[in-house]
């Protein structure tokens, strides 16, 4: 599983295509008051204070007042609310 | 948009409690369930989802211990689950638009105007055999070929157009005029005065002017002759044509009685309603106690047309009598000058006069009738053919 992964990573450095694009690495956006997670496999925690998702190799912690999920369809998460810290913790 | 979306799709809501909006999220993504809304509230949150997505949601809900209430379905797909043994209603309403849709492509009515010497059935043959009858199917109907075959068999038709108004066919027909037919030209024509004037202008196209301007004329003198005789020709005949525009002087006297007998009418009542439907009459009501004396009445008819549908074979016929009295009425003298004055105008109208030049009134009321006598000087082209045979 990491030879695939270091094959991944250095496959999309060497074609210039973002890692995401290949295999199943996450993306985060955060676009004003919106946060969208692609890659996401489940919620762990949901408070309107925090809301913890999981990926495939971290999870991705959203801290902030009001939050609430929009949107969580086929691994894409949309987090609207006051957004004031992400925090990012490797399995 | 959306929310037509899911209304045709149909959709449910439900209620959880807040603590388990986690789990629900995470059984819609596991099972590519999409979640349509998500409302939290204080306590409880509203999840909607498609209905066709609830029976999973459901059984996994129940596994995981997870509690729901109030399960609501909206959409067509609940409306017909729930009008499933109404197949005969959905049935009759399917008909009826049908009907609504379809009733206006066939001809159930054909009104023919502009006859005055040929019968309507003359005109519905010829049109019966172009496929234009009660009953026959309006957008097969070709006009172009329709028109070139009926004026082709019928001589006594000059023109004709017909328009599919609905279900109605309006046919329109000009009857060919044998009055118009070339005369037979006679041999010349003079141009004489029809009426008394002093002569302002000739305009002569043919014949030979024999008064000038400012010649008085009496009616009947020749103006413009249509001979004319020459050294070298000899005699020779026209047929003369001149406009001569003259100064005239006319009367007219117009009596209007004080004491006058007039209709006097009374409040409205419904005689008669009837329903007109695929060219047959069905009455509805008639009100026997209204006769035909002293009552005028006015005749109604009101095509039902539904949404964009053109005019349906179904109308509604209505006629309103209206019962009147005959009462005397005295008019003072300013009531009858002024109606004598409107009935003058009126006669003024109908003249061929090209200016008016003055106009002189005396007014005397004799016998209770006021008589309003108009002397009017006017221009008017006094000009008439006065034709002759040589023989």
């Amino acid at each position: 599983m990491s030879n695939l992964k270091s094959v991944r990573n250095k496959l999309s450095r060497s074609l210039e295509i973002p890692e995401d694009g290949l295999g199943s690495a996450s993306r985060l956006q955060i676009i004003g008051n919106s946060a969208i997670l692609c890659g996401c496999k489940r919620i762990l925690k949901y408070k309107s204070e925090e809301i913890v998702a999981l990926t495939k190799d971290q999870s991705i912690a959203f801290c902030g007042e009001h939050l609430k999920c929009v949107y969580f369809f086929e691994g894409t998460l949309e987090i609207c609310g006051e957004i004031n810290a992400v925090k990012m913790e490797k399995k | 948009m959306k929310n037509l979306l899911y209304l045709t799709l149909g959709y449910t809501k439900f209620r959880i409690k807040n603590c388990y909006i986690k789990e629900i999220l995470n059984i819609a993504n596991l099972h590519c369930i999409r979640i349509l809304g998500l409302y939290a509230g204080d306590c409880e949150t509203v999840v909607k989802i498609y209905t066709r997505d609830e029976k999973v949601i459901f059984e996994k809900m129940e596994k995981l211990c997870v509690n729901y209430t109030n399960v609501t379905r909206y959409g067509i797909p609940e409306v017909l689950k729930k009008y499933r043994h109404r197949a005969g209603m959905i049935l009759g309403l399917v008909l009826f638009f049908a009907v609504l849709y379809i009733s206006p492509l066939f001809i159930w009515e054909i009104k023919v105007i502009g006859t005055e010497k040929l019968s309507s059935e003359y005109v519905c043959d010829l049109l019966e055999k172009e496929g234009v009858y009660i009953g026959g199917f309006s957008p097969l109907v070709d006009r172009k070929s329709l028109y070139r075959n009926i004026l082709r068999t019928s001589q006594d038709i000059s023109w004709i157009s017909v328009n599919f108004i609905g279900s109605t066919a309006n046919v329109e027909v000009v009857e060919r005029d044998y009055t118009q037919a070339v005369k037979p030209i006679a041999d010349g024509a003079n141009i004489v005065a029809k009426k008394d004037g002093k002569i302002l202008e000739v305009d002569v196209i043919t014949g030979k002017l024999l008064a000038n301007s400012e010649t008085v004329v009496k009616k009947g003198e020749i103006i413009v002759s249509g001979i004319y005789e020459t050294k070298k020709s000899g005699t020779r005949y026209v047929y003369s044509d001149a406009k001569v525009y003259a100064e005239v002087c006319d009367e007219y006297i117009v009596e209007i009685p004080l004491k006058n007998t007039e209709k006097v009418y009374g409040e409205e009542s419904l005689a008669e309603c009837s329903i007109k439907m695929f060219g047959k009459n069905v009455n509805i009501f008639k009100n026997y106690s209204i006769l035909d004396d002293n009552y005028d009445t006015i005749y109604n008819n009101v095509n039902f047309s539904v949404l964009h549908f053109d005019r349906l074979p179904l109308s509604l016929e209505t006629v309103t009598a209206f019962p009147y009295t005959y009462t005397d009425v005295q008019l003072t003298e300013s009531e009858a000058l002024f109606r004598a004055r409107s009935e003058f105008f009126k006669i003024l109208d109908m003249q061929d006069y090209l200016d008016t030049l003055s106009i002189e009134e005396s007014i005397t009321v004799e016998n209770s009738v006021l008589v309003l006598k108009c002397s009017v000087e006017a221009v008017e082209n006094i000009a008439a053919i006065a034709e002759f045979e040589i023989w």
